[in-house]
């Protein structure tokens, strides 16, 4: 086996053995899996995806988000790694390329068996097309070409664009803890408010819960180092939260009334928007206080995906589903206070 | 003199910005070089350029005489290199971490060889690196450097974390190593091993050399080591203040 894929291979063992050590936490593990693929069946995402464009599109989404995934993981590797120079190998990062396309079409061919396997060629078509989009495109969009600054630049202090976290945000300038957040809810608000009448309805409400999502995803960046940080200097579990959430509270605070006020009609859609990301956040932070950053991103895809499943087909065990997960993770996050390890 | 490593007018960008500027240096093999600088001023990011770990933004990378600047993976190859002991696997053992770098860890353990015992790593070898306190990984991170048995090995401050007799055992395995034949590189912030230990040296600052230490720089430093200490420390006093004048 080459040495990039043994490094992984063993990794993911470790990292396996280390979150599920006794046999009740495999028990827990495949009872959940064997939930969600059973209301999964029974939703209407299932229903949806026997569509075969729906089927390309998720194909698509997963290839384009597995080859993405490697070619970070292959890059951290080349950096910070013993085995830096299997991830620079051409050879190595072939064979690790080929690993993730395997797995990402085993995952999307079970799931077209299970939705209707009459689909599993179009998901399979979606992933070859996302996956080469992904492999042609630039790493990092954003910075195609690396900027030589001078020196003063880089000593200047932290903007809010260049905060990775919702922590920073807060801990920054207090008239970035007070401007952005009341600047964000003037734009969403005037967005909601002078949007044209004659539009569809749907898409009135849409537009504004939609803007709200995306201040409030700016808002709530975590970045696992900084959750860790906290944990080892003593912050609780509820206090790492609220700190990640300081900034997106004072979004909130502003914006909320004056939708109630001004534009009632999109209260709800952005009132749900504003909780979903809140929860989300509070659960990424306690995660990555309990678990190994991978880990806690996996346990997150699955929470997600089993609350997307459970949200379309029965809405109200949102509720008991949430505060289980919450719970439990909060139990492991409250741990983590102090604890260097 | 065979020169082992050498680097001609190399950059190094670190997000953006430039950490490494135009530095020309040359190692002759089978010789401990010694690099110092004060903090930011662009050693490990030299180091890993250098070792493949980062690109570099422009200059030439030489290793025994071909140049490999295009060739990161060969460098990556060619050099063994100590990752930082904040970044092992912490879900492995050094047993497993050593035989993913060598292929088999009885052939790594074999390729460290007395190193392994300056580091006191037997003790280690079956224990997850996340149950590790800092300076045993700093042991299992040095380790890794010569498990695949290259005869050029980076190391960034070494010494760091490890206790003393764990520091002076270290020193001495590394500078017998050295007189088999070994090259080696070291980003230091003791001025005693560099004047002790060394054949050459340079001292960093803004990315840049300011100042080259030759083996007879060296062997006077040895001489008068409280004389070297001062020149040193005046100069780094002058580069910071140089390097706050440029900033302000």
């Amino acid at each position: 086996m080459h040495p990039l894929l043994r490094h992984e291979w063993a990794v993911a063992r470790g990292e396996a053995a280390l979150a599920l050590p006794g046999w009740r936490d495999w028990l827990m593990l495949a009872v959940m899996v064997a939930l969600g693929l059973a209301l999964f069946i029974a939703s209407d995402a299932a229903a949806a995806l026997h569509d075969s464009r729906v089927a390309a599109a998720v194909g698509a989404l997963a290839g384009w988000a597995g080859i993405r995934a490697a070619r970070r993981r292959l890059d951290h590797l080349a950096r910070e790694s013993v085995v830096a120079a299997a991830a620079l190998d051409p050879v190595g990062q072939r064979h690790g390329f080929a690993a993730v396309l395997a797995f990402v079409a085993l995952a999307l061919v079970a799931l077209g068996a299970l939705a209707r396997p009459s689909v599993i060629a179009a998901l399979l078509v979606g992933q070859l097309a996302g996956a080469i989009a992904a492999a042609l495109l630039p790493l990092r969009i954003l910075n195609l070409r690396p900027r030589v600054q001078p020196l003063r630049r880089a000593t200047r202090s932290l903007s809010p664009a260049d905060a990775v976290s919702g922590y920073q945000l807060f801990s920054g300038h207090p008239h970035w803890r007070t401007v952005v957040p009341l600047v964000a809810a003037l734009a969403s608000v005037g967005l909601a408010l002078f949007l044209p009448t004659h539009w569809n309805p749907i898409v009135r409400l849409a537009v504004p819960a939609g803007a709200v999502v995306l201040a409030m995803l700016a808002f709530t960046r975590v970045d696992a180092d900084i959750v860790v940080f906290l944990a080892r200097a003593g912050h609780g579990a509820w206090r790492s939260a609220v700190l990640h959430l300081g900034a997106s509270i004072r979004y909130a605070a502003i914006l909320l009334p004056l939708i109630a006020l001004f534009v009632p009609h999109a209260v709800w859609p952005c009132a749900v928007a504003v909780v979903a990301i809140a929860l989300f956040t509070l659960l990424r932070v306690w995660s990555f206080r309990a678990y190994s950053k991978r880990f806690a991103d996996m346990i997150l895809l699955f929470g997600v995906a089993g609350g997307a499943v459970l949200g379309t087909s029965f809405p109200p065990l949102l509720v008991p589903y949430v505060a289980i997960v919450g719970f439990a993770l909060l139990r492991r996050a409250s741990r983590a206070t102090w604890s260097m390890a | 003199m065979i020169e082992a490593l050498g680097t001609a007018t190399l950059s190094v960008l670190r997000d953006g910005v430039p950490a490494v500027r135009d530095i020309s240096l040359s190692v002759a093999r089978g010789r401990w070089f010694g690099l110092i600088g004060a903090n930011g001023s662009g050693k490990t990011s030299y180091l890993r350029a250098v070792a493949g770990r980062l690109e570099v933004q422009g200059g030439t990378v030489r290793i025994d005489g071909t140049d490999c600047t295009a060739d990161r993976a060969g460098r990556a190859t060619a050099i063994g290199y100590a990752p930082d002991a904040a970044m092992l696997p912490a879900a492995l053992t050094a047993r497993a971490v050593l035989g993913i770098v060598a292929g088999d860890s009885d052939r790594a353990l074999a390729a460290v060889g007395s190193i392994a015992d300056a580091l006191v790593l037997a003790p280690l070898l079956d224990r997850r690196i996340g149950a590790c306190s800092a300076g045993q990984r700093q042991r299992i991170a040095i380790a890794c450097a010569f498990a695949a048995g290259q005869g050029i090995v980076i190391l960034d401050e070494p010494f760091n974390w490890l206790d003393p007799v764990a520091a002076y055992d270290l020193r001495h395995a590394l500078a017998a190593r050295v007189a088999a034949g070994l090259t080696l590189v070291t980003a230091l912030h003791d001025l005693a091993t560099l004047s002790s230990a060394c054949q050459a040296g340079a001292l960093l600052a803004e990315g840049r050399v300011a100042l080259e230490l030759d083996a007879a720089a060296l062997a006077s430093a040895r001489s008068d080591p409280a004389a070297f200490e001062a020149r040193t420390i005046t100069h780094l006093r002058g580069q910071a203040a140089n390097v706050s004048a440029s900033t302000a």
